[in-house]
Protein backbone atom coordinates (compact mmCIF):
# COMPACT_ATOMS: atom_id res chain seq x y z
CA UNK A 1 0.00 0.00 0.00
CA UNK A 2 1.28 3.42 -0.92
CA UNK A 3 1.87 6.21 1.50
CA UNK A 4 -0.76 8.79 2.34
CA UNK A 5 0.39 12.38 2.12
CA UNK A 6 -0.92 15.27 4.18
CA UNK A 7 -1.45 18.52 2.33
CA UNK A 8 -1.96 21.96 3.81
CA UNK A 9 -3.68 23.78 0.95
CA UNK A 10 -3.19 27.34 2.04
CA UNK A 11 -4.33 30.71 0.72
CA UNK A 12 -0.81 31.99 0.09
CA UNK A 13 1.34 28.92 0.55
CA UNK A 14 0.87 25.17 0.50
CA UNK A 15 2.83 22.45 2.21
CA UNK A 16 3.01 18.66 1.97
CA UNK A 17 4.14 16.15 4.59
CA UNK A 18 4.34 12.40 5.04
CA UNK A 19 4.67 10.13 8.07
CA UNK A 20 8.11 8.61 8.39
CA UNK A 21 8.95 6.43 11.35
CA UNK A 22 5.90 7.65 13.24
CA UNK A 23 6.76 11.30 12.78
CA UNK A 24 5.51 13.80 10.19
CA UNK A 25 8.19 15.00 7.76
CA UNK A 26 7.69 18.06 5.59
CA UNK A 27 8.66 17.46 1.98
CA UNK A 28 10.64 20.18 0.22
CA UNK A 29 9.60 21.02 -3.35
CA UNK A 30 11.82 20.70 -6.43
CA UNK A 31 13.13 24.19 -5.72
CA UNK A 32 14.27 22.99 -2.29
CA UNK A 33 11.78 25.03 -0.27
CA UNK A 34 9.39 23.57 2.31
CA UNK A 35 6.43 25.70 1.26
CA UNK A 36 5.10 26.24 -2.24
CA UNK A 37 3.29 29.47 -3.16
CA UNK A 38 -0.37 28.73 -3.98
CA UNK A 39 -0.03 30.53 -7.28
CA UNK A 40 -0.92 29.26 -10.76
CA UNK A 41 0.00 31.09 -13.95
CA UNK A 42 -0.53 30.66 -17.66
CA UNK A 43 2.34 32.22 -19.56
CA UNK A 44 2.14 34.11 -22.83
CA UNK A 45 3.55 31.04 -24.52
CA UNK A 46 0.73 28.87 -23.15
CA UNK A 47 2.82 27.12 -20.54
CA UNK A 48 1.33 26.42 -17.12
CA UNK A 49 3.39 27.36 -14.06
CA UNK A 50 2.70 26.46 -10.44
CA UNK A 51 4.44 27.65 -7.28
CA UNK A 52 7.70 29.62 -7.20
CA UNK A 53 8.06 30.21 -10.97
CA UNK A 54 4.44 31.38 -11.17
CA UNK A 55 5.06 33.84 -8.34
CA UNK A 56 8.25 35.14 -9.96
CA UNK A 57 6.45 36.14 -13.13
CA UNK A 58 3.30 37.50 -11.45
CA UNK A 59 4.06 41.21 -11.89
CA UNK A 60 4.67 40.90 -15.59
CA UNK A 61 1.68 38.65 -16.30
CA UNK A 62 -0.91 39.78 -13.77
CA UNK A 63 -4.00 38.97 -15.88
CA UNK A 64 -3.05 35.34 -16.24
CA UNK A 65 -1.68 34.74 -12.75
CA UNK A 66 -4.08 33.36 -10.17
CA UNK A 67 -3.42 33.60 -6.45
CA UNK A 68 -5.50 33.22 -3.27
CA UNK A 69 -7.95 30.95 -5.09
CA UNK A 70 -8.78 29.38 -1.73
CA UNK A 71 -10.93 32.43 -0.98
CA UNK A 72 -13.21 31.41 -3.87
CA UNK A 73 -13.56 27.76 -2.93
CA UNK A 74 -17.16 26.61 -2.73
CA UNK A 75 -18.47 29.46 -4.89
CA UNK A 76 -19.38 29.36 -8.57
CA UNK A 77 -16.67 31.89 -9.39
CA UNK A 78 -14.73 31.17 -12.59
CA UNK A 79 -11.34 32.36 -13.74
CA UNK A 80 -11.23 33.25 -17.41
CA UNK A 81 -7.90 32.60 -19.10
CA UNK A 82 -8.03 33.32 -22.84
CA UNK A 83 -11.10 31.40 -24.01
CA UNK A 84 -11.10 28.87 -21.19
CA UNK A 85 -12.87 29.09 -17.85
CA UNK A 86 -11.50 27.44 -14.73
CA UNK A 87 -13.29 26.72 -11.48
CA UNK A 88 -11.56 27.26 -8.12
CA UNK A 89 -11.49 23.45 -7.80
CA UNK A 90 -9.53 23.13 -11.04
CA UNK A 91 -7.02 25.80 -10.05
CA UNK A 92 -6.60 24.22 -6.60
CA UNK A 93 -6.14 20.87 -8.32
CA UNK A 94 -3.17 22.28 -10.22
CA UNK A 95 -1.57 23.25 -6.92
CA UNK A 96 -2.38 19.82 -5.45
CA UNK A 97 -0.87 18.16 -8.52
CA UNK A 98 2.36 20.01 -7.94
CA UNK A 99 2.36 18.99 -4.24
CA UNK A 100 1.65 15.40 -5.27
CA UNK A 101 4.45 15.42 -7.86
CA UNK A 102 6.93 16.81 -5.32
CA UNK A 103 5.93 14.13 -2.81
CA UNK A 104 6.28 11.40 -5.46
CA UNK A 105 9.68 12.78 -6.35
CA UNK A 106 10.76 12.59 -2.71
CA UNK A 107 9.26 9.18 -1.97
CA UNK A 108 10.19 7.61 -5.29
CA UNK A 109 6.76 6.03 -5.63
CA UNK A 110 3.29 6.89 -6.85
CA UNK A 111 1.00 8.66 -4.42
CA UNK A 112 -2.75 8.19 -4.76
CA UNK A 113 -4.12 9.04 -1.33
CA UNK A 114 -4.09 12.22 0.69
CA UNK A 115 -5.47 14.07 3.67
CA UNK A 116 -6.13 17.76 3.06
CA UNK A 117 -6.64 20.42 5.69
CA UNK A 118 -9.21 23.21 5.53
CA UNK A 119 -9.96 26.13 7.87
CA UNK A 120 -12.30 25.24 10.72
CA UNK A 121 -14.80 27.80 9.44
CA UNK A 122 -15.11 26.17 5.98
CA UNK A 123 -18.72 25.17 5.23
CA UNK A 124 -19.92 22.01 3.49
CA UNK A 125 -19.64 23.50 0.00
CA UNK A 126 -16.08 24.65 0.63
CA UNK A 127 -15.10 21.26 2.03
CA UNK A 128 -16.70 19.48 -0.92
CA UNK A 129 -14.88 21.79 -3.34
CA UNK A 130 -11.58 20.93 -1.65
CA UNK A 131 -12.39 17.23 -1.97
CA UNK A 132 -13.22 17.70 -5.64
CA UNK A 133 -9.94 19.52 -6.19
CA UNK A 134 -8.15 16.49 -4.78
CA UNK A 135 -10.10 14.19 -7.07
CA UNK A 136 -9.22 16.27 -10.14
CA UNK A 137 -5.57 16.08 -9.09
CA UNK A 138 -5.79 12.30 -9.05
CA UNK A 139 -5.88 11.96 -5.30
CA UNK A 140 -8.26 9.89 -3.26
CA UNK A 141 -8.99 12.29 -0.39
CA UNK A 142 -9.18 10.08 2.68
CA UNK A 143 -10.15 12.84 5.04
CA UNK A 144 -10.69 16.57 5.15
CA UNK A 145 -9.49 17.79 8.52
CA UNK A 146 -9.59 21.15 10.22
CA UNK A 147 -6.35 23.11 10.23
CA UNK A 148 -6.41 23.71 14.03
CA UNK A 149 -7.02 20.00 14.54
CA UNK A 150 -4.06 19.15 12.33
CA UNK A 151 -1.90 21.61 14.22
CA UNK A 152 -3.15 20.20 17.51
CA UNK A 153 -2.33 16.68 16.38
CA UNK A 154 1.15 17.70 15.28
CA UNK A 155 1.76 19.54 18.51
CA UNK A 156 -0.14 17.41 20.95
CA UNK A 157 0.95 13.95 19.82
CA UNK A 158 3.69 13.87 22.37
CA UNK A 159 2.90 16.85 24.48
CA UNK A 160 1.35 16.38 27.88
CA UNK A 161 0.16 19.91 28.59
CA UNK A 162 -3.50 20.17 29.51
CA UNK A 163 -4.31 23.43 27.85
CA UNK A 164 -2.54 25.24 25.07
CA UNK A 165 -3.29 28.38 23.16
CA UNK A 166 -1.91 28.18 19.67
CA UNK A 167 -1.51 30.76 16.97
CA UNK A 168 -0.19 29.44 13.68
CA UNK A 169 2.13 31.74 11.74
CA UNK A 170 -0.05 32.39 8.72
CA UNK A 171 0.19 34.96 5.98
CA UNK A 172 -3.43 35.68 5.19
CA UNK A 173 -5.57 35.21 8.26
CA UNK A 174 -5.17 34.93 12.00
CA UNK A 175 -6.71 32.07 13.93
CA UNK A 176 -6.33 31.47 17.61
CA UNK A 177 -7.06 28.01 18.92
CA UNK A 178 -7.50 26.86 22.46
CA UNK A 179 -6.59 23.24 22.75
CA UNK A 180 -7.78 21.27 25.74
CA UNK A 181 -6.65 17.83 26.62
CA UNK A 182 -8.42 15.52 29.01
CA UNK A 183 -8.48 11.83 29.83
CA UNK A 184 -11.27 11.32 27.32
CA UNK A 185 -9.55 13.03 24.42
CA UNK A 186 -8.74 16.38 22.99
CA UNK A 187 -10.86 19.34 21.96
CA UNK A 188 -10.09 22.49 20.03
CA UNK A 189 -11.89 25.78 19.94
CA UNK A 190 -10.94 28.30 17.26
CA UNK A 191 -11.66 31.97 16.72
CA UNK A 192 -10.72 33.82 13.61
CA UNK A 193 -9.91 37.45 12.89
CA UNK A 194 -9.66 38.52 9.29
CA UNK A 195 -6.30 40.05 8.49
CA UNK B 1 24.17 16.57 0.23
CA UNK B 2 27.62 18.12 0.09
CA UNK B 3 26.55 20.11 -2.95
CA UNK B 4 23.65 21.52 -1.01
CA UNK B 5 25.96 22.47 1.82
CA UNK B 6 28.24 24.40 -0.54
CA UNK B 7 25.17 26.05 -1.98
CA UNK B 8 24.10 27.60 1.30
CA UNK B 9 27.58 28.96 1.94
CA UNK B 10 27.83 30.43 -1.56
CA UNK B 11 24.44 32.04 -1.08
CA UNK B 12 25.74 33.90 1.96
CA UNK B 13 28.81 35.10 0.05
CA UNK B 14 26.81 36.64 -2.79
CA UNK B 15 26.07 39.92 -0.97
CA UNK B 16 29.85 40.37 -0.60
CA UNK B 17 30.22 40.19 -4.38
CA UNK B 18 27.30 42.63 -4.73
CA UNK B 19 28.99 45.10 -2.42
CA UNK B 20 32.30 44.80 -4.25
CA UNK B 21 30.44 45.74 -7.42
CA UNK B 22 28.69 48.64 -5.73
CA UNK B 23 31.93 49.87 -4.24
CA UNK B 24 33.89 49.63 -7.47
CA UNK B 25 30.99 51.11 -9.43
CA UNK B 26 30.97 54.20 -7.24
CA UNK B 27 34.47 55.19 -8.33
CA UNK B 28 33.81 57.91 -10.88
CA UNK B 29 36.41 59.49 -13.19
CA UNK B 30 36.35 62.79 -11.31
CA UNK B 31 36.66 61.22 -7.89
CA UNK B 32 39.87 61.34 -5.99
CA UNK B 33 40.75 57.77 -5.21
CA UNK B 34 44.14 56.30 -4.56
CA UNK B 35 44.63 54.40 -7.82
CA UNK B 36 46.73 51.63 -6.39
CA UNK B 37 44.12 51.10 -3.70
CA UNK B 38 41.32 50.95 -6.28
CA UNK B 39 43.31 48.48 -8.36
CA UNK B 40 43.91 46.37 -5.31
CA UNK B 41 40.18 46.27 -4.58
CA UNK B 42 39.49 45.34 -8.17
CA UNK B 43 41.99 42.51 -7.98
CA UNK B 44 40.44 41.08 -4.82
CA UNK B 45 37.03 41.29 -6.53
CA UNK B 46 38.35 39.49 -9.62
CA UNK B 47 39.96 36.86 -7.42
CA UNK B 48 36.63 36.21 -5.75
CA UNK B 49 34.90 35.92 -9.12
CA UNK B 50 37.55 33.52 -10.35
CA UNK B 51 37.09 31.39 -7.25
CA UNK B 52 33.34 31.30 -7.84
CA UNK B 53 33.89 30.35 -11.46
CA UNK B 54 36.18 27.48 -10.45
CA UNK B 55 33.55 26.26 -7.99
CA UNK B 56 30.93 26.20 -10.74
CA UNK B 57 29.09 29.38 -9.85
CA UNK B 58 27.87 31.32 -12.85
CA UNK B 59 26.18 34.68 -13.18
CA UNK B 60 22.78 34.50 -14.89
CA UNK B 61 22.65 36.49 -18.10
CA UNK B 62 19.90 39.05 -18.40
CA UNK B 63 20.92 41.64 -20.98
CA UNK B 64 18.90 41.23 -24.16
CA UNK B 65 17.44 37.96 -22.91
CA UNK B 66 13.86 36.84 -22.81
CA UNK B 67 12.34 36.65 -19.33
CA UNK B 68 12.36 33.12 -17.90
CA UNK B 69 10.67 32.61 -14.51
CA UNK B 70 13.00 29.68 -13.85
CA UNK B 71 15.99 32.04 -13.83
CA UNK B 72 14.63 35.50 -13.25
CA UNK B 73 12.39 37.12 -10.69
CA UNK B 74 10.24 39.87 -12.15
CA UNK B 75 9.71 42.71 -9.70
CA UNK B 76 8.61 45.37 -12.16
CA UNK B 77 6.90 45.67 -15.50
CA UNK B 78 7.32 48.38 -18.13
CA UNK B 79 5.64 49.10 -21.45
CA UNK B 80 8.38 50.17 -23.85
CA UNK B 81 8.39 49.81 -27.63
CA UNK B 82 12.18 49.71 -27.54
CA UNK B 83 12.08 46.17 -26.20
CA UNK B 84 10.47 43.07 -27.60
CA UNK B 85 7.68 41.06 -25.99
CA UNK B 86 8.60 39.55 -22.62
CA UNK B 87 12.18 40.83 -22.80
CA UNK B 88 14.28 41.93 -19.84
CA UNK B 89 14.54 45.71 -19.72
CA UNK B 90 16.66 46.18 -16.64
CA UNK B 91 18.49 44.18 -14.04
CA UNK B 92 18.34 45.27 -10.40
CA UNK B 93 20.28 42.46 -8.81
CA UNK B 94 22.52 39.87 -10.39
CA UNK B 95 21.44 36.25 -10.13
CA UNK B 96 23.68 33.22 -9.85
CA UNK B 97 23.56 29.58 -10.81
CA UNK B 98 25.51 26.86 -9.07
CA UNK B 99 26.01 23.82 -11.27
CA UNK B 100 22.46 23.16 -12.47
CA UNK B 101 20.57 24.90 -9.71
CA UNK B 102 19.74 28.55 -9.27
CA UNK B 103 21.16 29.97 -6.04
CA UNK B 104 19.65 33.37 -6.50
CA UNK B 105 17.29 34.52 -9.21
CA UNK B 106 18.17 37.75 -10.98
CA UNK B 107 15.86 40.55 -10.01
CA UNK B 108 14.61 42.16 -13.19
CA UNK B 109 12.21 44.51 -14.87
CA UNK B 110 10.31 42.95 -17.75
CA UNK B 111 9.06 44.80 -20.81
CA UNK B 112 5.69 44.41 -22.56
Amino acid sequence: MGKIIGIDLGTTNSCVAVMEGGKPVVIANTEGVRTTPSVVAFTKTGERLVGEPAKRQAVTNAEKTISSIKRKMGTDYKVQIDDKKYSPQEISAMILQKMKADAENYLGEKVTEAVITVPAYFNDAQRQATKDAGKIAGLDVKRIINEPTAAALAYGLDNEKEQTLQQPATTSSAVMTLMQRSHSGCSTNSRRTKA
Amino acid sequence: MFDLGARSVIEKLLPVVDNFERGLGSIGPDQKVDESFANGMDMVYKQLLKLFEDLGVQAIETEGKEFDPNLHNAVMHVDDEKYGENMIAQEFQKGYKYKDTVIRHSMVQVAN
